[in-house]
């Protein structure tokens, strides 16, 4: 297959030039279909003040098929599981070619915002989270406080 | 007789039904329904001059009322509907990127219909006949509410025309004035509209309707000039002209008017109705026991009435775009010549009003190609002359020229509201439909002998404005002759209304761009959700997913029909304003559609593999086709044109699929209507793959074609005594199955091959690859003999492979 498809590099290049706020997205100097991003946890969520690291790649199919990301910095999350996979529809059955790398990053940090304990990857978090919401958001503050800080360094 | 010649014109011999009526005229005396059946029946055969006079008879001897004028206006409509057809009308597609292919004007609401047509919501709402005006398709199952509009060229109209969206806005207010019969107000708001939008003629057609509904015909006719001006292929606005002027009382130039909007639209009811009251007020004008018979002989005329006929029925040459201009001016200045000639034969007590230089006059005769537009006006001039002969000819068309053809008989009617009072006072030959008194007695010569003149320029008018539709040049000339139709108030607005029609205040190609690709649109096509799509990126998209990308709308029945029909209107912005993009964005799809069908072309090029099954040359493979990649695939061979791709086995080590394979060559693919597609197919070359790759999700896969050696000399002997054998022995296997077994091989690979079916060749003889595809053999074994490039080694395996399943059996 010759070449970057012309829609990959339009979309990089207008990250670029337009970036989200709160989210970083740069591609690899050695492979432009693998971003490093950086989303800022949003304000008044537990995350509220962490950088969170995650990896994204554009599969051979996309943008018929949905980017493939995952969350590199540990995070408590309901719907975040240990390995940092993502439970999220337009990952997965509601992808729509229409959809880009910046709605899949601003969903992501809309699911930081707004976790559903009802439709969990993480069950034991997710009932932390169901059982008593205000411990769970605790521990999540303080995974923050213990992962998301120091990974700005990293990065 | 009558009766005959009734059930002759009802079997549409019109001939016969003429000859009949004449005969009967002839032997029983004439009276106005023989005159008149035997006037339809010309009218209806095409012999316009000589139904002219029949016509003028049948009022001179009774009473005729316009519906029964419905045959002549049939037979007219006949006439300029062919020659219309012949000349092609092409301006209508062209003009269409932002305009509603029905009202032709700025696209409101626009839905885009299954063909790729767009029309506004309300014309497609109020058209029931579900055909599109443009392609004439028939969509028996559309509606209109279940189609959204289209988003993009919403966006665009809005963010591209500012100005003419909010004169859109304003028209809807004054056609709500209109619907609650406030034409003041309608005026007004029109008014402002067309300050905004001057060259929107629905406006202008509106609010010359709204003039017309006050009676004042004169801004009436001005609009309906300036939209026939715009749009000369629009015909509403001939009829809007002919409204006008049918209200003025210039009966010929609205009977024209009339026959051009049917020429164009001979569906229009109103103005056929119209045509035939505008027929009956000419045909009319002389009273049956009028004492002026010399003016009847003269209006029945047949040389003048030829002259009609001829000048505008017979020279269908006008009417073509490619006709040579000159000859058309010179057939108008003979035209014009010829009525300023009879208007001076028929003025008889001139009326000296003002006097004026015969220099002057002389300007118009002369038939000079440069000086056709004075001419074109003297057409108008010379007209009216006739219409109050009171002048001397000259006079009046100057005069004419200098008033710029203010009418100048409607100033006579006293209750018609006139702003424009320096109109010259004149006797009107015609009676007026709102006065509805009969002019005669205030006409010292009867008008009639003017009518054939005035109807005969009518009709050179109306040849030179049909013809206008298909000549730019000619367009130009009419615009110049309507500009002077109007008042000098109107003058500036007119002026500004001819700037060239509907340029956008801003354009930019991001709003022209696939959502999908991110690139130009290319073949763009409408969901019925109103997004637009590369037609390419909208197919991949659904063999993923049924549903619209961008707002998940169920595309089942988008799908199914396998619509492919490109929204004309983008394309046509696309090449209109973005050329050299739209021309790059081309160039890359040939260049994609030449790497496609590069493959397979040549020895140890890269070709597409399906992984599924092993083929055999020339046995028949079809495939269940459901896998989005392979759906892509097959799109892709079909469409490049390869019609092929490579058939692999699929492995479990981490290659995927079998280093030997077969080219399948498609043969037919018949869709389902979700997108699942079987496809028959028939195996050809063997190859060897010598690497792998992928392509947008499919394998694909760098091969080298396996060709069958040459067999030795000596070889010969033994493969045909082989041949024989082995052939013998699958026929005698194929005979000991179960009858059901042979019925379901037979059914599916066809009938054991004969012996000499294709004996040499690239791939041997057809019955070796069906015994192998049939015989119950691993697919190890069937790859082992798929890759023998030598008749012997593989009649020898297959000798092996029968010798050991006939020990099995006889076991």
């Amino acid at each position: 297959m010759s070449g970057l498809p012309r829609r990959i590099i339009k979309e990089t290049q207008r990250l670029m030039a337009e970036p989200v706020s709160g989210i970083t997205a740069v591609p690899d100097e050695h492979n432009s279909r693998y971003f490093h991003v950086v989303v800022a946890g949003p304000s008044q969520s537990p995350y509220e003040g962490g950088l969170f690291k995650l990896e994204l790649f554009l599969p051979e199919e996309y943008p018929m098929s949905a980017p493939k990301v995952r969350f590199m910095t540990k995070i408590y999350h309901p719907n975040i599981d240990k390995l940092g996979r993502i439970c999220l529809d337009i990952l997965k059955d509601k992808w729509s070619p229409a959809l880009q790398i910046r709605t899949v990053l601003l969903s992501i940090q809309a699911l930081l915002s707004a976790p559903n304990p009802d439709d969990p990857l993480d069950n034991n978090v997710a009932d932390h989270w169901k059982s008593n919401e205000k411990s769970a958001i605790d521990q999540a503050r303080q995974w923050t406080q213990t992962y998301a800080k120091s990974n700005m360094n990293n990065h | 007789m009558v009766d005959l010649a009734r059930e002759a014109f009802s079997t549409n011999n019109f001939s016969l039904a003429a000859d009949i009526y004449e005969r009967t005229i002839r032997e029983n005396g004439p009276t106005s329904e023989l005159f008149l059946g035997l006037a339809d029946s010309l009218a209806r055969t095409g012999l316009f001059v000589k139904a002219f006079e029949s016509y003028t008879n049948a009022y001179r001897y009774g009473k005729v009322t316009p519906e029964k004028l419905k045959h002549l206006v049939i037979g007219l409509i006949d006439t300029v509907k062919q020659d219309i057809s012949n000349s092609g009308n092409t301006t209508a597609r062209k003009n269409c990127m932002f305009t509603c292919g029905s009202c032709r004007g700025l696209l409101v609401d626009p839905v885009t219909i299954p063909c790729g047509h767009t029309f506004c919501r309300k014309c497609l709402e109020r058209d029931v006949s579900k055909t599109c005006e443009l392609c004439n398709t028939v969509h028996y199952r559309l509606k209109v509410r279940q189609i959204s509009s289209n988003v993009v060229l919403t966006n665009l109209i809005e963010k591209w025309f500012p100005n003419e969206c909010k004169a859109s806005q304003l028209k809807r207010e004054g056609n709500e004035y209109i619907a609650k019969i406030d034409f003041q107000n309608a005026v007004r708001v029109y008014t402002q509209a067309i300050q905004m939008a001057p060259c929107d003629h629905l406006l202008l057609s509106n609010r010359c309707h709204a003039y017309a509904s006050l009676d004042k015909f004169q801004e009436a006719l001005a609009d309906a000039e300036c939209v026939v001006d715009l749009r000369p292929d629009w015909p509403k606005g001939y009829f809007r002209r002919g409204r006008a002027l049918y209200g003025l009382g210039h009966y010929e130039d609205a009977a024209v008017a009339f026959l051009q909007c049917l020429a164009l639209d001979q569906k229009v009811s109103s103005a056929k109705d119209y045509l035939s009251k505008a027929l009956d007020k000419i045909l009319s004008v002389l009273p049956p026991d009028d004492p002026k018979t010399h003016a009847l002989e003269q209006r029945a005329n047949p040389t003048m009435l030829r002259q009609l006929v001829e000048s505008n029925f017979s020279q269908r040459g006008m009417l073509l775009p490619e006709r040579d201009m000159q000859s058309t001016f010179n057939d108008l200045a003979k035209i014009v010549k010829d009525t300023i000639t009879m208007a001076n034969n028929f003025t008889s007590e001139p009326t000296p009003k003002g006097s004026r230089s015969s220099a002057q006059q002389q300007e118009l005769i002369p038939a000079k190609k440069e000086s056709f537009i004075p001419r074109q006006e003297s057409i108008k001039g010379a007209a009216t002359s006739e219409s109050s002969e009171h002048l001397p000819v000259g006079d009046e068309i100057l005069q004419m020229l200098t008033k710029c053809n203010s009418m100048p008989d409607c100033s006579e009617i006293d209750h018609v509201e006139l702003e424009k009072k320096t109109l010259p006072r004149t006797h009107s030959p015609l009676s007026r439909k709102r006065s509805r008194i009969p002019s005669t007695a205030q006409c010292p010569v009867s008008p009639s002998h003017s009518s054939p003149n005035k109807v005969l320029r009518s009709f050179a008018v109306a040849t030179t404005t049909t013809a206008s539709t298909n000549s730019t040049i000619l367009h130009g000339v009419t615009s110049t002759s309507a500009a002077s139709a109007l008042s000098s108030g109107d003058a500036s607005e007119r002026a500004s209304s001819r700037r060239s029609f509907m340029e956008p205040e801003y354009t930019d190609i991001e709003d022209l761009e696939c959502g999908l690709c991110y690139r130009l649109y290319f073949e763009p096509v409408t969901t019925p959700c109103g997004h637009m799509f590369c037609r390419k990126c909208l197919d991949r998209s659904l063999d993923h997913t049924v549903t619209c990308p961008i707002c998940k709308g169920n595309l089942a029945e988008y799908l199914a029909e396998r619509r492919q029909s490109v929204t004309d209107a983008v394309q046509s912005i696309m090449e209109t304003y973005f050329g050299t993009e739209y021309a790059e964005r081309c160039k890359i799809n040939d260049e994609e559609m030449i790497e496609l069908a590069k493959m397979g072309s040549e020895q140890q090029s890269e070709i597409p593999v399906f992984v599924c099954t092993l083929a055999f040359p020339t046995i028949a493979c079809p495939l269940h086709i459901f896998e989005p990649r392979y759906r892509l695939m097959i799109r892709q061979c079909m469409e490049s044109g390869t019609r092929q791709f490579g058939m692999c086995m699929h492995t479990n080590d981490e290659d995927g699929f079998s280093d030997y394979g077969v080219m399948l060559e498609i043969r037919d693919v018949q869709y389902f209507p979700d997108g699942r597609s079987v496809v028959d197919t028939i195996g050809g070359r063997r190859f060897k793959v010598l690497s792998r790759g992928k392509r947008e999700g499919y394998n694909t896969a760098k091969v080298e074609f396996i060709l069958d050696s040459i067999m030795e000399p000596q070889d010969v002997q033994t493969v045909n005594e082989l041949q024989t054998e082995l052939h013998a022995a699958v026929s005698a296997w194929l005979s000991q199955l179960p009858s059901f077994n042979q019925a379901r091989i037979t059914q599916h690979f066809g009938a054991l091959p004969s012996l000499d079916a294709q004996p040499a060749g690239p791939n041997g003889p057809k019955w070796a690859w069906w015994a192998v595809a049939v015989l119950p053999l691993d697919q190890r074994v069937q790859l082992t003999m798929l890759r023998m490039a030598s008749i012997k080694d593989r009649l020898v395996a297959l000798k092996k492979v029968l010798n050991y399943m006939n020990r099995r059996n006889s076991r």
